[in-house]
């Protein structure tokens, strides 16, 4: 987990990796339901006009997260786009 | 009784587009998630046999959150559904596989519909239905909604009914399961980031978001204003046409009831339907285009900086836009958001946008000031209407701020909203939908509402008691409140008699002012707005109907729907005096600044 971090913090274009998700159970299993698993590939895509919300994509949707949420989920970064 | 179909799936994916097919019917549908928040029903019949099918609002697990998602979700565990149909997105199989899997599991008899194969294709992403059939073990049959593609083969599977999974997953959690799945069955050949959608989203979600949003609104209010002049002004003269020559084809009548029924009820009606009715039916299919091409959640998105900050939920603005077109749709549509109580904040302000029926009157009011700045031209009425709605949706915010920090206090709860992709919109569905439903609904409601509202007017006026007429008496004692509010009693009386639809307000106002006698024809908006300002009318007058306009008392409708939605009588008493309040307030205060 060493080099794993918030996804609010990763930049836009980048694909990573989820390693881990935190939170209340709750808000950790909606995220699960919307598609953000352990081991799935989510690319920031562009972030609103301030820098909050941020649109990912994953599992082939796009969902748009508040910094504050993406905080939870914890990303590897796989590589450059 | 024939079989019982329920269509469930992840949200957009084109459930209802599937159901209008099948059934014929014409269900509302939308580019975003969670346009439908209740279910509808209808049925078909193939080779003899009637199927009864349900829609069902778009759900992401069996764990609903969301009061849409509740709603789907105990339906699906009723024991007398014989074929669950779940309808995937062929473009987002990858999460849109969880779903299926586990409705697959439980159901009884199941069959699986790939719909949007042709947004797939588009996108180049193949998707093997012969491997998808294999690995889920039901039926698999690949549809495109949009241009009808596989619905009689969708229909077929339907009539031989579905089929219970052979082999469940056998314990493997569902996610990795639907991970397998898709690796096998499709061939993902998209650029994500940098296909035509993402470059559309990084201009319009992007610095120039709200510009770019002011100026589509803007686009759309214009081709409202000089749109509406045109089938207006044909109106009014039919109407001033017909309302003579009823005039002379009564005359065996008595004139008690011949003015009852051709100058207060016929003409409330005409006005209604002439002066109001026109706005309504240009700006409903021009706000439903943006809906269908998918641009109202990035209008979320842009915007939940500034909701966020209120204590609001994100997705209250698809609820405010739902208002845009009826206040009793807003707050209805206010289930799609999770949380108890920014839903009821989402409920309680929704009725500060103004709905479809309070647009024309704003039209007008914007036609009065810009008539007082010395121009009567469409672009300056179109920047006065942007004007106010932006008003109105920053005085929603300052509501719900206000609620969020007294009554509902609380932290804004986790928001996620899903993006879709961009889709050509159903031009022809749209016209049709808003051209012939809605405005066969508000005629409908205008004949119903206006006609006896019109002949109680023309009642109030023309029953004398004591040498004032009964509307004499009633204006007058409404009159101290109007004049702290920068109105008269007449204006404050035409609100109130509108409360059962609020379209009615402005024409029962003038019917107040022409005081029931015979007064130049309403040839348009602008002639309207001529009328009110011969009456006394100015600027200020205007600005605070306005405001009393955008706040005050919601309609019977909304209150009935606000009621149904949250079970309660004091919150129902809230959402009345909430805008009711804030109105009174801000007129007095512009009332009391001028």
């Amino acid at each position: 987990m060493s080099d794993a971090m918030p996804l609010s913090c990763i930049p836009v274009g980048t694909r990573g990796e989820i390693v881990a998700i935190k939170g209340g159970f709750k808000n950790r299993d909606r995220l699960m339901e919307l598609g953000f698993t352990k081991n799935t590939e989510v690319i920031p895509l562009h972030t609103g006009p301030g820098g909050n919300p941020t649109a990912y994509f994953v599992r082939g949707a796009v969902m748009a997260l508040r910094n504050e949420d993406a905080d939870n989920i914890f990303i590897r970064i796989k590589e450059e786009y | 009784m024939g079989a019982k179909i329920c269509l469930v799936g992840n949200p957009n994916t084109g459930k209802s587009t599937v159901f209008n097919l099948l059934t014929g019917m014409r269900q509302h549908t939308g580019n975003w998630s969670g346009k439908t928040v209740g279910s509808a029903e209808g049925s078909f019949v193939y080779g003899g046999k009637s199927m009864d099918v349900v829609d069902l609002p778009g759900i992401y697990s069996l764990n609903p959150i969301s009061e849409d998602e509740r709603y789907a979700v105990d339906f699906l565990s009723r024991d007398d559904i014989d074929t669950v149909v779940v309808v995937l997105d062929a473009t987002c199989l990858e999460r849109n596989l969880i779903l299926a899997l586990q409705v697959i599991d439980c159901a009884e008899k199941a069959i699986v519909c790939v719909n949007l194969m042709d947004e797939a294709r588009r996108k180049n992403i193949g998707v093997d239905l012969e491997v998808l059939h294999r690995e889920l073990g039901v039926r698999v049959i690949g549809t495109s909604a949009g241009t009808g593609e596989g619905i009689g083969e969708l229909k077929k599977a339907i009539y031989e009914g579905g089929s219970r999974c052979v082999h469940s997953s056998g314990g493997a959690a569902f996610s990795e399961r639907a991970e397998e799945i898709y690796k096998k069955a499709v061939d993902y050949g998209c650029d994500v980031y940098n296909c035509l959608d993402r470059k559309i989203d990084r201009i319009v979600m992007g610095v120039w978001g709200l510009p770019i949003m002011l100026a589509l609104l803007g686009v759309i209010f214009y081709i409202t204003v000089e749109g509406a002049n045109i089938p207006s002004a044909f109106l009014s003269s039919c109407f001033a046409a017909a309302e003579s020559r009823l005039w002379e084809l009564s005359g065996f009548m008595p004139l008690f009831l011949r003015g009852l029924l051709i100058r207060g009820l016929f003409r409330t009606v005409g006005w209604v339907v002439s002066v109001m009715l026109p706005p309504m039916a240009v700006f409903f299919p021009l706000f439903t285009l943006l809906e269908d091409v998918g641009y109202l959640p990035r209008i979320a998105f842009v915007l939940d900086r500034f909701f966020k900050r209120a204590g609001a939920h994100g997705k209250m603005v698809l609820t405010i836009c739902m208002g845009f077109g009826c206040n009793a749709v807003g707050v209805t549509a206010a289930r799609i958001i999770e949380s108890p109580r920014e839903r009821l904040i989402a409920i309680l302000t929704n009725s500060f946008v103004p709905c479809n029926g309070r647009f024309p009157s704003i039209i007008m009011l914007a036609a009065i000031f810009t008539a007082g700045a010395g121009s009567m031209s469409g672009l300056g009425i179109t920047a006065a209407v942007l004007a106010a709605v932006s008003a109105s949706v920053i005085i929603s915010l300052a509501a719900s701020m206000l609620l969020s920090r007294t009554v509902l206090k609380g932290v804004p709860s986790s928001f996620v909203l899903e993006l879709p992709p961009y889709r050509k919109p159903h031009i022809l569905g749209i016209l049709y939908r808003s051209l012939v439903d809605r405005t066969m609904f508000v005629f409908g409601r205008a004949v119903a509402v206006a006609a006896p509202a019109g002949a109680l007017i023309w009642l109030l006026q023309n029953i004398h008691i004591g040498g004032g007429s009964l509307i004499f008496y009633i204006s007058d004692a409404l009159e101290p409140l109007g004049r702290f509010m920068g109105m008269d009693g007449k204006l404050l009386t035409a609100f109130i008699l509108g409360m059962p639809a609020n379209e009615i307000v402005l024409p029962l106002a003038a019917m107040c002012y022409s005081g029931g006698s015979y007064i130049t024809d309403i040839e348009s908006t602008a002639s309207f707005a001529q009328l009110l300002c011969s009456n006394g009318w100015t600027i200020k007058t205007a600005v605070c109907t306005l405001v009393f306009t955008l706040c005050h008392f919601p309609c019977t409708t909304t209150l009935l729907t606000v009621k149904k939605e949250t079970g309660s009588l004091k919150w129902t008493a809230a959402a009345f005096l909430l805008p009711l309040v804030t109105g009174i307030l801000l007129c007095g205060i512009i009332n009391f600044i001028f």
